[in-house]
């Protein structure tokens, strides 16, 4: 019976403790510098090799069609349903041109066909 | 005049019903900032300045749900018994005195409220049997073993504060706390009479009608969502009046060092309140022959001892 | 006197996942427990055979998703023993760091939910959530992500630590000292918790070794059996390493191991950031890599926070021929009936719950 007394004491001290939630989204999280978000394309530099698309364990990227005055080349199209940003197609590609950056609240959408993004700038 | 006592009647039931409402809301509330606080986090914030108005968009959005009715269920009874238990739960309400604002003041007031009180079990009961539902009957078979085995301890603190004062009657009992609260007259019996309460009330740790991690949701699994909500209000009136009632008979009533009003049963209610909620927030449930253990005989030996020491005081 | 038999389904508020039990009863007392498992199977061991060697971590990391770094730490060594690759030592510290970090997210994981199954409104479930967030904020820091790091390579890590690390770390482990002795008076100082972990549950030291149980489980009842001690790998032996062992059995002993495994996490990390020497821990890009030889057949095994990992794996050139995965937490809900036995009804769920289950472990 006196355990549930020292109880209680103990539990009026933990009352006087922070909160520990933050409220979103007027108030954010800071992110690391290498924090694995978004993916985007630098599409002057890509050399169309194709690394990222074999390396990726899911089958995610597939290397699409675009014109260019140089001919037909081929781009990255990624999925990103089924993407898991595990950053392995950023640590492959030789010229450095695909790039995971720190922006989240790009990969929501009301609508699946959104999410299967061309390689425009916005890829 | 007859029309007279009418009209007085009908005016005492709405207020008591407006009073009876708006603390359940409020409790309701309290209750989510309070145990958001202990727990690290911000309650209800985003609906109404500190979130006040959530209770009342939870209640819109319970309205509008479907409720599907098992095939076996039984819907006249289980009908029956939700509103009975609401309609009996609110008529104790209407029995208790706040300060010189009563409809009744016989000397027998306190027993016929637990008598009211103890005729719940059986409500409950029906309605676990007509859901036809395996867990919900198990779970309304623990109900009631738990309420009738803490019935004789309260009786006995009943007994025990009716034998000091000379009359079962609430405002004479307030009135004869006047020098010295009956908190620190009989502790035992208050240490009973709360722990009887908390029972009652069905809250941690006595909780089982709750136990999600041994039957699902107790004897409310089937219910839809109206009743769901029903049931829930029911439960915030219930922990109201059981504050009510110890601020009442334990803690002074309206008494206080200013003058007395009514005031001041009402901040009493609230600590009363917070502290049950406190407990919710760190107390982890008993086990049920633990229970019947507690109830059957620690507590009737203390509330047995309370009436002696009682006895012999006076 | 009939038995009833009831169906705790897998769609449940405490089961830890997804677990079907069909529990057959006599009056209020168990007979016997039988678990179907099953339903989070996604067949990672034959994904595995169609993959190159780095593509497999993703898919070893879901397979526990409570301690991530333990099962990829696994995989990665198992290759690097089939390759003949060492790491060098700065980077066999920094694996221990992190791994330990890994090991004290776990357990306060387990500890938040194990209360929920006693019956707790949810308070030491939302303190050690924000705690273990902490925990897992350094774990972004160092790798990027804060649920699925794939942060181990061949002979080190992925990158090396951020500079100021040591100093995040330190400041973390000095609250989270405070904390949990503040967690342990509130939880130990009542009778109600008394009663239910108190001689429930009991495994035997005999039952124990004969039924196959490793982790807390087994140190809890007697046996003084840990991987990091008995067959020591990277640099524990410099480290002082000792295994916790209570000799009760029941629930408060296996409660209790896993309180003093995360104090003892800790001055493990503080000793390490102490020794750790300088140098590069960054290991071989994915572009690098060599074929393994041909037909090997390698076996590691590796203490993970709810038992012993072991992987088989039979190495072909560019992908493994066959990985065989042993997770402690199948083999630990095996013993579920054998413990079980005898108890009342409302006695099943703490069981559960000190047992440290995972269900994607169980499944795989």
């Amino acid at each position: 019976m006196i355990e549930n007394i020292k109880k209680i004491g103990v539990a009026l001290k933990i009352l006087t403790n922070k909160r520990a939630t933050v409220e979103y989204p007027e108030n954010k999280e800071i992110l690391p510098d290498n924090y694995r978000g978004m993916l985007r394309l630098d599409i002057d530099t890509c050399i169309s090799c194709g690394a990222c698309a074999r390396i990726c364990p899911n089958s995610t990227i597939t290397m699409v069609d675009r014109d260019t005055d140089r001919g037909i080349k081929k781009y990255p199209e990624v999925n990103l349903e089924r993407c898991f940003f595990c950053g392995l197609c950023e640590e492959v590609c030789p010229p450095k041109c695909l790039v995971l950056t720190k922006s989240y609240t790009e990969v929501v959408s009301f609508d699946r066909r959104e999410f299967i993004k061309e390689p425009e700038e916005l890829n | 005049m007859l029309i007279n006592e009418l009209i007085e009647i009908i005016e005492y039931f709405i207020v008591m019903l407006i009073t009876a409402f708006a603390f359940a809301y409020f409790f309701g509330w309290l209750e989510r900032k309070f145990v958001g606080k202990f727990q690290r986090r911000h309650g209800p914030t985003y609906l109404g300045k500190f979130g006040l108005l959530q209770n009342l968009a939870d209640f819109f959005k319970l309205l509008t749900k479907e409720q599907v009715w098992p095939k076996k269920a039984d819907k006249l009874l289980f009908l029956v018994s939700v509103f009975l238990i609401a309609g009996f739960t609110l008529y104790l309400v209407m029995l208790l005195p706040i300060y010189n604002f009563y409809i009744i003041n016989s000397s027998i007031i306190l027993l016929l409220i637990f008598i009211i009180l103890s005729f719940l079990p059986i409500l409950i009961a029906l309605n676990g049997y007509s859901s036809s539902n395996k867990f919900a009957m198990i779970s309304a078979q623990r109900s009631i073993l738990l309420l009738i085995s803490f019935e004789i301890p309260l009786f006995l603190v009943l007994i025990a504060i009716g034998y000091y004062v000379h009359s079962y009657s609430i405002v004479s009992i307030v009135n004869a706390q006047s020098n010295l609260w009956f908190l620190f007259i009989m502790p035992i019996g208050f240490f009973v009479f709360l722990m009887a309460l908390l029972a009652e009330m069905e809250r941690t740790p006595f909780d089982l009608r709750e136990a999600d991690s041994e039957l699902i949701a107790g004897w409310l699994t089937d219910t839809g969502a109206p009743y769901y909500m029903l049931a829930l209000f029911v439960d915030y009136i219930r922990s109201f009046f059981g504050a009510a009632i110890i601020s009442l008979l334990f803690l002074g009533g309206w008494y206080g060092p200013f003058g007395n009003s009514f005031i001041w049963l009402f901040i009493k209610t609230i600590f009363v309140a917070l502290f049950i909620m406190f407990i919710r927030a760190i107390a982890i449930r008993m086990r049920i022959d633990r229970i019947l253990y507690f109830g059957w005989i620690v507590l009737l030996a203390l509330s047995i001892i309370n009436l002696y020491l009682v006895y012999l005081g006076y | 006197m009939s038995l009833v038999k009831i169906n705790i389904g897998p769609v449940h508020p405490s089961t830890h996942g997804l677990l079907r039990l069909v529990v057959t009863l006599d009056g209020d007392t168990i007979v016997n427990v039988e678990p179907h498992v099953g339903f989070l199977h996604r067949g990672v061991e034959k994904l595995a055979e169609n993959r190159m060697y780095m593509q497999i971590p993703p898919f070893i990391e879901k397979c526990d998703y409570v301690a991530k770094t333990a099962m990829d730490e696994a995989y990665v060594a198992t290759v690097e023993a089939a390759m003949g690759i060492e790491p060098n030592e700065r980077a066999q510290y920094e694996r221990v760091i992190l791994l330990e970090l890994q090991r004290i997210a776990s357990h306060l994981l387990w500890l938040g939910a194990m209360l929920n199954d006693l019956g707790h409104f949810f308070s030491v479930f939302m303190w050690t959530f924000a705690d273990r967030d902490k925990v897992l904020k350094l774990l972004e820091e160092a790798t990027g992500q804060r649920m699925f790091y794939v942060n181990m390579r061949l002979g080190g890590l992925r990158q090396e630590f951020p500079k100021d690390f040591e100093y995040h770390v330190l400041d973390v482990l000095a609250y989270l000292e405070k904390r949990i002795n503040e967690y342990e008076s509130f939880i130990e100082n009542s009778s109600l918790f008394k009663e239910r972990m108190y001689k429930v549950g009991v495994l035997s030291r005999d039952d124990a070794i004969n039924l196959g149980v490793s982790g807390p489980v087994l140190r809890a009842s007697g046996v003084n059996f840990d991987v990091r001690k008995d067959k020591p790998y990277y640099v524990y032996k410099k480290l002082n390493f000792k295994p916790i062992v209570l000799y009760n059995g029941d629930n408060f002993s296996r409660y209790k191991v896993r309180i003093l495994e995360i104090k003892e996490s800790i001055r493990l990390i503080r000793e390490a950031f102490k020794q750790m020497p300088d140098g590069n821990a960054t290991g071989m890009p994915i572009k690098l890599i060599n074929p393994a030889p041909k037909n090997k057949v390698v076996r590691v095994s590796r203490e993970g926070p709810r038992g012993e990992i072991m992987f088989y794996l039979v190495a072909d050139e560019q992908r493994p021929y066959r990985l065989a995965m042993r997770t402690p937490a199948f083999i630990n809900l095996a013993a579920l009936n054998h413990i079980a036995k005898g108890n009342k009804f409302a006695n099943l769920f703490p069981i559960i719950g000190s047992l440290d289950l995972v269900m994607a472990d169980v499944d795989k």
